[in-house]
């Protein structure tokens, strides 16, 4: 997750990651979003993949979860709708990258 | 992009994926695939004015791999998808992909192609012959919608 660390009452929000993507909105209010939304995300991940380490993710995704290759197709699929529903529900984009390992 | 410089990176993906295919270097071919996917994407956001979204920044704007699976469901929509704006007539042909089964093959398929050419985890093929075929296919149909808009 990237929040904008930004205090300023109202701003256009910026970034596609992270990020709530309206324009002018209250910080606040921003704030809020991006924490219920990571929440959200991490809580429902848990159900998808266990208790599989969730680590912070790179430049590219904002989570990263080892995954057994046997599951992969399957998560992949259901990480992918996750992401939608995150992004319908909460008007932000967050993002994990299952890590294949043999098994 | 010209059409013609276009089909003449189409047909080389297209090739490049049938003969890694072949050889059964799975991963690698549906990296292809996805690259093949994406410039159709590309190529019709180009063509229809798909937009970015006020308030997002000037390096989020380009049409990145990371965006894709919104330029995709914008595009098959017409309407707003996350970051994006909707462009475009949509894809209304019959039989295309739902516009959330364009968004997660679209998605898949380019973490997919970042497994393939960045490493991600410690399998060098993570699929067997019918989910690497099956994950092709889903490469296919973004192709056939997508081509529509063109």
């Amino acid at each position: 997750m990237n929040p904008t660390g930004s205090s300023v009452a109202r701003e256009h929000v910026l970034s596609t990651r992270g990020h709530a993507l309206s324009g002018d909105i209250d910080i606040d209010t921003t704030s809020h979003n991006v924490r219920s939304a990571a929440a959200f995300f991490l809580t429902n991940l848990a159900r998808i993949v266990g208790d599989a380490p969730v680590t912070a993710g790179d430049d590219e995704f904002d989570y990263f979860v080892p995954v057994a290759v046997s599951s992969l197709h399957a998560v992949d699929q259901q990480i992918a709708r996750l992401q939608l529903e995150v992004q319908e529900r909460f008007d932000i984009v967050l993002t994990a990258m299952p890590i294949p390992f043999a098994g | 992009m010209t059409d013609e410089e276009f089909s003449a990176l189409a047909q080389r993906l297209e090739k490049a994926a049938t003969v890694l295919r072949a050889g059964d270097s799975r991963l690698q071919a549906i990296a292809r695939r996805y690259y093949l996917a994406y410039s159709y994407a590309l190529q019709a956001a180009e063509k229809h004015g798909v937009r970015f979204r006020r308030g997002v920044v000037a390096a989020d704007r380009r049409l990145t791999h990371q965006a894709l699976p919104n330029v995709v469901r914008a595009l098959y929509t017409s309407r707003n998808s996350g970051p994006v704006l909707g462009g475009g007539p949509g894809i209304t042909r019959a039989g295309r992909l739902s516009d959330e089964q364009a968004y997660a093959y679209a998605d898949i398929l380019q973490k997919d192609r970042k497994r393939a050419d960045y490493g991600y985890g410690t399998v060098p093929e993570p699929y067997g012959v019918t989910t690497a075929d099956e994950r092709l296919a889903w490469a296919n149909r973004l192709v056939e919608d997508l081509r529509t808009l063109l």
